[in-house]
């Protein structure tokens, strides 16, 4: 077989029935519709998860200010450091989800492959960059703001009690420590999340000739 | 405007039906994915400017969205229990007529996605510069590209032949 055989091939294989296959499929119902069934069953099943996230995480809040702004409530270190850690949780899991939904959600159909190739993989970073510096952002400070407060001991942080015992400086540290490190564990998290996404676009844009630096 | 569009997918069903047995010939969701490329093909319908032939551009927003989908099941894989529920398998499933066209499909599914994309249109008898715009690279480089596909398609069908 040479290499003009398989064009022949594929019009010989063609020519003999190319007749409307998909008719189960109507055209006018399909267009009708923002999704097929399978695609929106995946969308949905993940815009109930990011739901049901908000909703956990608008009652924590919620829950959170009325004890400490509104009851004043003051808690031991033993209390508060559980309940920081599910507030946090609550917020991964709910940006995770919500990343997932937009790189789902993202398309760029009408430009050429290597265009949406391309364009794919700038969205899909640009959301992992942006995940990765809100957390960033907010846990940085949230340690500079605990270290702050216990250098100029507002609200008495230095004699903060665990279990009646002043809590020791090196807990403290390790607890800011935590915090300093959680933004590079979401972003271990994410690229081991989007390994396989990142493989098959490398794989296509290796296929498209992108250099490095289009990528 | 929905009436031409139904008019000009159904005169050109026949290269969705291609795409999708080239993407996703043993795939069990192929109907679904097939109605998803039609929908995405409807929506992006507005940004068709005439400027190339109604086909080209079909190619193109059906080849992205059928790379897309792929692409995608890497990051969430599709709700297993639905299509055995709502979807019959369709009749023609895994019964292709000619023994050349399943022998065919085998060989171009060993293939990357963008290389599916460049065969496809090659053996649509679109020439170097179609394909090099559909697919975004240089004309030469897609002639590399096709030579490079066929040899390895030949070993493939070849080696299927022993």
């Amino acid at each position: 077989m040479d290499k003009n055989d398989i064009k022949s091939m594929w019009h010989e294989a063609h020519n003999i029935s190319d007749a409307i296959i998909f008719d189960k499929v109507s055209i006018e119902k399909a267009i009708t519709m923002t999704h097929s069934k399978i695609i929106s069953k995946t969308l949905l099943d993940i815009k109930l998860k990011v739901f049901v996230f908000i909703l956990i995480l608008t009652i924590y809040v919620g829950l959170m200010l009325y004890a400490f702004v509104y009851l004043g409530l003051n808690l031991s270190v033993y209390s508060l450091v559980p309940l920081t850690l599910a507030g946090l949780f609550l917020l991964i899991k709910t940006t995770t989800e919500i990343g997932r939904l937009l790189v789902l959600t993202k398309t760029a159909d009408n430009m050429s492959v290597k265009d949406s190739v391309l364009f794919f993989r700038k969205r899909l970073n640009r959301i992992k960059r942006a995940d990765f510096i809100s957390y960033l952002v907010f846990l940085y400070l949230s340690s500079i703001l605990i270290v702050f407060n216990y250098l100029t001991d507002i609200g008495g942080t230095k004699n903060l009690s665990w279990g009646n015992q002043v809590v020791p400086i090196p807990l403290l540290g390790i607890l800011i420590l935590m915090l300093l490190l959680i933004p590079w564990f979401i972003k271990y998290q994410d690229n081991q999340k989007y390994k396989n996404l990142y493989l098959n676009l490398n794989e296509s844009a290796r296929h498209l000739g992108c250099t490095s630096e289009t990528i | 405007m929905e009436k031409e569009f139904i008019e000009l997918i159904t005169k050109h069903q026949g290269i969705l039906h291609k795409i999708c047995n080239v993407y996703f010939i043993r795939n069990p969701y192929k109907e679904d994915y097939y109605q998803e490329i039609l929908i995405r093909l409807w929506k992006s319908y507005p940004s068709f400017r005439n400027e190339s032939a109604f086909s080209t551009w079909l190619y193109r927003v059906a080849l992205n969205t059928a790379i897309d989908i792929i692409r995608k099941q890497n990051l969430q894989p599709v709700h297993t229990e639905l299509s055995k529920i709502d979807y019959n398998k369709p009749d023609h499933e895994n019964n292709i007529e000619s023994e050349k066209k399943e022998i065919l499909y085998q060989a171009i599914s060993h293939l990357s996605d963008v290389e599916k994309a460049i065969i496809i249109l090659h053996l649509e008898d679109y020439n170097y510069k179609e394909i090099s715009e559909i697919i975004g690279i240089s004309e030469s480089n897609t002639g590399v590209k096709i030579n490079r596909i066929k040899t390895q398609l030949i070993k493939i069908l070849n080696h299927g032949q022993k």
